[in-house]
């Protein structure tokens, strides 16, 4: 009977364990941002995004499971130049009346590698830019901060940092495609900085 | 009258000189960018993901603060200005000696 009691009280508790953890990408101290970065003849555009939100679910017994979604608003892209911020929020370019919001969907975590507190992995998922949706992989550095949730927000709770840089093409995503090559690279360089927060409560 | 436009036409050409070295100079105090206007400035901030524990690692928060920064058009419309006086200078000049040339005959 004791060891049946232990028993389930063990696999109870691993069972819990086992669950993944919910992080809520909002972040309070308005940290969390996505900078960008795109060739040009003059000078290299350089801009950020810090409409971030979204919520992923990460088991440290299992980061291979890894799920969720980062969202940005893409009304608050911004850059130095406010007419070309004019033309990045247009139709023609990202157009964020018609199309509020860039996500990217996480389906899993792929060639995981441990390092101290990192998580180092291939996170492949879904792009989704102006209604165009891709698949890609980029690579990925997930630290998860048990308990320290506290330190940052004064909330009791867990904390997740996804840190990522990877690259999308205007043409993949119909950015006029093809078009102002001359003026501005089919490249954009993306670098992700965010923490999610999971209250105990 | 000869005299007036010679004078009118000498001070276009130093008040062209004096917006381009004008230009330039603020372009030169403004860094010097290649880059186009800005009315504001990005600047970036390494925050603790966790205060009083660096060791866990930073986030960098990006900051825009507004300021306007002067681009490349400063000087390409200070030698714009410049290229203006220039033909107006020459264009007065031409005229004085005309009227002149008319006053002798």
């Amino acid at each position: 009977m004791r060891n049946f009691i232990l028993t389930l009280f063990l696999s109870t508790g691993l069972g819990l364990a086992a669950k993944p953890i919910k992080f809520d990408f909002k972040d309070p101290k308005n940290v969390n941002n996505v900078i960008f970065q795109m060739d040009a003849p003059l000078e290299s555009i350089n801009g950020s995004g810090d409409g971030i939100s979204g919520t992923v679910h990460f088991d440290p017994n299992d980061p291979s499971s890894t799920q969720g979604t980062i969202l940005l608003d893409s009304a608050s892209l911004h850059v130095g130049n406010p007419v070309l911020k004019e033309h990045i929020h247009g139709s023609d370019w990202m157009n964020v009346k018609k199309y509020p919001t860039i996500s990217f969907k996480l389906s899993k975590l792929e060639n995981i590698r441990k390092k101290g507190i990192d998580v180092f992995a291939d996170a492949k998922g879904k792009m989704t830019i102006r209604n165009v949706t891709i698949e890609m992989i980029a690579p990925i550095r997930i630290t998860y901060l048990k308990g320290l949730l506290e330190k940052r927000n004064r909330v009791a709770g867990d904390l997740l940092v996804i840190r990522s840089k990877f690259i999308v093409k205007r043409d993949d995503f119909g950015i006029r495609a093809g078009e102002k090559l001359e003026k501005v690279a089919n490249q954009i360089e993306i670098s992700l900085n965010v923490a999610g927060a999971a209250p105990s409560n | 009258m000869v005299l007036f436009l010679q004078i009118l036409g000498s001070a276009t050409v130093l008040l062209g000189l004096a917006c381009l070295s004008a230009s330039a100079f603020i372009w030169h105090k403004h860094g010097a960018r290649t880059g186009l206007w800005e009315t504001s400035v990005q600047t970036t901030r390494e925050i603790p993901i966790v205060e009083e524990m660096p060791e866990l690692g930073f986030q960098q928060q990006v900051v825009w603060e507004e300021k306007l920064v002067l681009g490349i058009e400063t000087p390409i419309a200070g030698a714009m200005i410049f290229i203006v006086s220039i033909l107006t200078s020459l264009v007065l000049f031409y005229l004085s000696s005309k009227i002149a040339k008319k006053m002798v005959e």
